[in-house]
């Protein structure tokens, strides 16, 4: 057994001995994922779905849960600069911080809790909903995260429930302990229910070593409803973020999901979405911007087990200096999955000699009346139009910027006109070479 | 003079009874809304109307303007006037939106004896009606339903409705899929085609349709019955109630069939 | 509408299925070293070629006819076909008067006059009869513009340094079984020079005829584009309808030199077989071009006919910012089987191919694509763009898809798209629906599938085209 591993073991166990007085149910939550972490262990390259992966900032850490909440008055001004208007919990080092929550204004049929409240609460409501699309059986870092439930937040629409704003999680870490996060996110969505849900992961400092962030998102669409889910990373470039997306789609629901790894020495975004009945939409974007030595690597799984179902996916990655990306999209289609209509597009940037791109396409297909596209391509800013722009007088560094902002625009353009897409501007515009040297010399 | 007649309609699919006996009269000007369970037949009932391939009516009849309707091949009954939205608009790749459409109107005109309408008549045409649900110019010049969103197809499907002029509408879950703003355009879109000519039938699945489109009457269908009819207030008590109210279950309609005779009024 | 029905809609007609009565010079069935000496000395060859054909014929002795195709058929027996047929008149045609009137008529019947005044507008056509090349129209007119284009043993004549030059550059005698066949016993077929900088003011077309039975058609067409020149050639192919198979294995070899653009446009209409799979065309055919530094060669394909289709149009991309492409409709109905795609090699930097592959399968027909997109270690830049769409009429018909992609250079953009999908009860009867008859709407579907590859044709091409699978998917719909 690996050192890590052993780490890991013991941290869970000493955890599970800490809560005796949880309910039954959450106590063989918990165990049953430390069994299965246990048996899965840490994944190694030689593991078909990490093979891309480079594990050794998270195998080399010795990162543990915060023993308890500490006091986090002092961040409500990086709250303001990262909070969106509307609900929101913000988590600090994987604790609530009910100092810089809001639940004000939530709409009629809404229901938001931390899930601290909803385990006391809703013990019911959440032993049906836990692990019910994360299998720790399958996964290991969400077994990892199921033997350490505790915090994280319950998200509810009752049938018809129009949310127009968006409801935001905010997970800070501070960088000044070697902190484990284990967030569990929980979704249902009514029939015909509509809501936008915004999980922003960021560094508040003082410090800036590295963090460990396991997150979990258990999604469940009810027939009808619709969700656009937004995942902002931005960590410390020491941070380690594993997060894992489950979605099971319900007849004619629409998800739509944006994942944006900015940050991170080691970023790794899982998206699995199931198709669970006909006529249901589902679109994965992403963009992955890397530079130093960051490793960026992105996951999605489309499962087309019913007929008449529709997917779309555009992942795009930038990537400067030593920084490498990882992209692997899965869609299989199922047997019966008939009239299947399926998109997928991975194109990657580079800016250096030395950055990387891996992309890995793959399609299953089991059915025979289908339509299923994909596409992959790594290259180099365009000669070129950099040549144009450089022959209208602009200079190399304002030309390359342009053309590499043109490039990520795509996906951000498919964020709808509002406040998420202004923060997800802000962050790319801070992330992006080009951007972050001009304003240092302004 | 009812529009539509329905009578005691039975019908197959794949050897499975699926109609069990369906009455319903549509008079002209009239909107009436089918609502039931998955698997309870409704769109089954749409497809037998418009004549789908592969649906074996085994009983009963069925008048449009009190001529049999059964007997009609598809096309004839879309020139007789019947349009139906599909609740899966088909893609056609390859062939122009509105070449489409023009193809089909002038195809019509041609069998009622009217002069058929050259591209820049219809072009006109196409924009007038086009702004009922939005669609603008550079969007009907793309293959049909190809590469559409599960919206702008919707969209499609009522746009080609406001330019055929049918005599009698059967809209097929046209509000599902749907995000609010698209279903307020497609429902906006229905309204403005209702007239006291045309006849409509919207079949759904969700009862939010109802708040945007009010029906005259509201039916009930269950395990291949009309099992309860009534007004308006009759979705918003099912709103409030759900299936169960009537003994019926999502997607598991047939334990409830025998209880169909009872609860029918 | 039931398969019964569609599979009643695909039921077709041959027309082009007569046989013309003419008198022929014809081999007796056989293959041999002296064969191909007769060969040679019957079309007054020079010894180069000769010597050519003889080392073709030794290799190809030692080759084996490939099996990795997904195609079945029984074993050919090579010395039961004849290797030289010709209908018998003058050695040399000054004029049309001198062509048998019968194979002119056969022409005219095919649509495709040979009188000058007559002639398509603006389209100069070598005719290729059997063996032999019985007619060039518009060569004057040509000639002045320096364009040469006459039958391959005209050429052998009048150009032999030209000949000697390119022919087996593009496709060696040794790179494939049929190549290699072809190699030693082609009998004649076209060539084509474009001098530099000149766009060809007509398009080119060599019309192919196989008439006489239990003979093989071989022939060889070679099209030279230098610097910066232009030109658009068509091919059409048909053979009447007997219950034998016949072997057709042609070569053509495009070069196009830095800056030229050769558009390479088939209508293959062989005899296809009956509905039982009696009889029709067996088409092994090997094409490809190199395009050089900035050139341009775009094969576009309609292959309705044949029994068999084996066929991989190719492009070279050998020099930097060249550019292929692949357009191409196959049809395979009743037991029609066709293999049939492309390979776009990129060896230059910044080279661009875009490949668009149409399958269509009715009746028992089989489909499959076969395409290889490699990029080289040297392709700094290369892009790819396939696209395969399977279009399966009815339930007993087959398509396949089998893409190669091998990608030595780590900024190619590759990027594929596949469909498959079933034509029948959803398109019909959205159309029908809308009020558009049955017919009307096959049809409209069906050129719609093919609309991509069809706009790349010539004009006239196109409409012989649409009226190709408008004939194919006619039927009896009361």
């Amino acid at each position: 057994m690996t050192s890590a591993l052993a780490h890991y073991l013991d941290v869970a166990s000493r955890f599970h001995a800490r809560d005796a007085s949880a309910p039954e149910w959450l106590r063989r939550v918990r165990a049953e994922g430390l069994a299965h972490f246990e048996r899965q262990g840490l994944p190694t390259s030689r593991d078909e779905a990490w093979k891309y992966t480079h594990l050794a900032p998270l195998v080399e850490g010795t990162f543990v849960p915060p023993e308890e909440a500490r006091r986090a008055g002092d961040l409500a001004a990086v709250v303001d600069r990262l909070g969106l208007p509307g609900p929101r919990l913000v988590f600090v080092d994987g604790r609530l911080a009910p100092e810089l929550s809001s639940l004000s204004g939530l709409p009629r049929g809404l229901t938001l809790k931390p899930l601290r409240d909803a385990l006391r609460e809703d013990g019911e409501v959440l032993e049906a909903l836990v692990g019910q699309r994360a299998l720790a059986s399958e996964h290991t870092f969400t077994a990892l995260n199921a033997a350490l439930l505790e915090e994280g937040a319950l998200l509810r629409l009752a049938p018809g429930t129009l949310s127009e704003v968006p409801v935001q999680l905010l997970f800070l870490t501070r960088g000044d302990a070697p902190v484990l996060a284990s967030p569990r996110i929980l979704v249902v969505a009514g029939e015909s229910s509509e809501a936008t849900l915004v999980e922003t992961y960021a560094s508040a400092g003082p410090g800036a070593g590295a963090t460990f962030t396991n997150a979990v998102t258990e999604v469940t669409l009810e027939d009808n409803a619709s969700l656009h889910h937004y995942k902002l990373q931005a960590e410390a470039d020491a941070a380690v973020h594993v997060g894992g997306l489950h979605v099971r789609q319900g007849r004619d629901s629409r998800f739509a999901s944006f994942a944006f790894s900015f940050g991170g020495v080691l970023s790794r975004n899982e998206v699995h979405s199931a198709f669970a009945g006909e006529g249901g939409e589902a679109t994965l974007n992403g963009l992955y911007v890397g530079r130093g030595s960051q490793h960026l690597d992105n996951r999605t799984a489309l499962d087309h087990a019913v007929p008449r179902c529709t997917s779309r996916e555009l992942y795009k990655g930038v990537l400067d200096d030593r920084a490498r990306g990882t992209f692997h999209g899965l869609i299989r289609v199922r047997p019966d999955a008939q009239r299947t209509d399926s998109r997928q597009q991975n194109r990657n940037l580079l800016l250096s000699e030395s950055a990387q791109a891996d992309a890995r396409p793959q399609l299953e297909i089991l059915a025979d009346d289908v339509k299923c596209a994909h596409g992959a391509a790594v290259g180099r800013l365009d000669a070129q139009a950099l040549f144009y722009l450089r022959s209208r007088g602009i200079p190399r560094a304002e030309a390359e910027r342009l053309l590499t902002h043109a490039f990520a625009r795509e996906v951000v353009d498919a964020v709808p006109a509002g406040p998420v897409r202004e923060k997800v501007e802000g962050l790319l515009a801070l992330k992006l070479p080009g951007a972050a040297r001009r304003e240092v010399r302004a | 003079m009812a529009l539509l007649t329905v009578r005691n309609l039975h019908a197959r699919v794949a050897g499975k009874d699926i109609l069990k006996g369906i009455d319903l009269e549509v008079r002209p000007g009239e909107v009436h809304a089918i609502m039931g369970p998955n698997g309870s037949g409704k769109s089954t009932l749409a497809s037998v109307l418009a004549g789908r391939d592969g649906y074996e009516v085994t009983q009963g009849e069925v008048l449009f303007d009190g001529k049999p309707l059964l007997e009609l091949s598809p096309e004839e009954r879309a020139t007789a006037g019947v349009f139906l939205a599909f609740q899966y608009p088909v893609e056609i790749p390859g062939v122009g939106n509105l070449h489409f459409l023009r193809t089909a109107l002038n195809a019509q005109r041609r069998v009622r004896g009217l002069e058929e309408l050259d591209a820049m008549d219809f072009l006109q045409l196409a924009k007038e009606k086009s702004k009922l649900v939005k669609l603008d110019t550079a969007f009907m010049n793309r293959s049909v339903n190809e590469g559409f969103s599960g919206g702008e197809k919707k969209r499609n499907e009522v746009f080609q409705m406001a330019v055929l002029e049918p005599r009698l509408a059967i809209l097929d879950e046209t509000d599902s899929g749907l995000d609010i703003d698209a279903l307020r355009t497609v429902a906006g879109g229905v309204n403005a085609l209702r007239s006291p000519e045309r006849g409509m039938v919207l079949i759904t699945h969700y009862q939010r349709l109802l708040d945007y489109i009010v029906p005259d009457k509201v039916h009930v269908m269950a395990a291949g019955r009309i099992i309860r009819s009534g007004g308006r207030e009759l979705a918003l008590e099912l709103e409030e109630k759900g299936y169960g109210w009537l003994g019926l279950k999502d997607g598991a309609s047939t334990a409830v069939a025998a209880k169909g005779g009872e609860v029918r009024r | 509408m039931s398969t019964d029905t569609l599979q009643e809609l695909t039921r077709r007609p041959y027309e082009a299925g007569f046989v013309t009565a003419v008198e022929s010079d014809t081999f007796p069935p056989g293959l041999s070293e002296d064969v191909i000496r007769q060969l040679s000395e019957k079309k007054g060859e020079p010894a180069f070629l000769l010597e050519w054909r003889l080392k073709a014929f030794r290799h190809w002795l030692t080759m084996k006819e490939p099996t990795w195709q997904a195609v079945k058929y029984a074993p050919i027996d090579y010395q039961a076909i004849s290797y030289y047929s010709a209908p018998r008149q003058k050695p040399k045609k000054g004029s049309l008067d001198e062509v048998d009137p019968e194979i002119l008529r056969t022409y005219e019947k095919l649509g495709i006059p040979l009188h000058e005044q007559k002639l398509l507008q603006n389209v100069a056509v070598d005719a290729v009869f059997d063996s032999v090349s019985v007619a060039t129209t518009f060569k004057d007119k040509l000639a002045k513009a320096g364009v040469i284009f006459c039958s391959f043993s005209e050429a052998v004549r009048e150009h032999p340094e030209l000949v000697k030059k390119y022919l087996g550059s593009v496709v060696p005698y040794s790179d494939n079984f049929f190549a290699a066949l072809n190699s030693a016993v082609f009998s004649d077929g076209s060539f084509v020079y474009i001098p530099k900088g000149v766009r060809c003011p007509m398009e080119l077309s060599t019309y192919f005829r196989i008439n006489a039975a239990e003979t093989g058609q071989f022939e060889r067409t070679l099209i030279v584009a230098d610097e910066g020149s232009y030109v658009s050639y068509l091919e059409g192919c048909t053979a009447p309808q007997r219950d034998t198979n016949q072997l057709h294995a042609a070569v053509v070899e495009l070069v196009a030199l830095d800056g030229a653009t050769i558009k390479y446009s088939t209508v293959q209409n062989w005899y296809p077989g009956d509905a039982e799979g009696r009889g029709g065309i067996y088409n092994f055919v090997t094409k490809r071009g190199i395009a050089h530094r900035g050139s341009r060669i775009s094969w576009t394909q309609v292959e309705t006919g044949s029994a068999i289709t084996w066929k991989y149009p190719s492009v070279i991309l050998k020099g930097d910012d060249s550019v292929g492409e692949f357009y191409s409709v196959a049809l395979t109905n009743n037991l029609q089987q066709a293999d049939t795609g492309t390979k776009m090699v990129h060896i230059g930097k910044n080279t661009r191919s875009t490949i668009v592959s149409k399958g269509i399968s009715a009746g028992r027909g089989q489909n499959t694509y076969r395409g290889l997109v490699k990029v080289l270690k040297s392709a700094e830049n290369a892009r790819n763009y396939t696209q395969c769409d399977s279009l399966l009429l009815g339930d007993k018909c087959g398509a396949h898809t089998v893409p190669y992609i091998e990608v030595k250079n780590a900024s190619a953009q590759v990027e594929h798209e596949a469909s498959t999908s079933k034509i029948g009860e959803d398109q019909l009867f959205y159309c029908r629906q809308r009020g558009i008859s049955q017919e009307d709407a096959v049809s409209m579907i069906v050129n719609g599938f093919c609309r991509q590859v069809f706009k790349e044709l010539p004009m006239e091409f196109a409409v012989e085209a649409q009226k190709l699978l408008g004939v194919s998917l006619e039927g009896s719909v009361g």
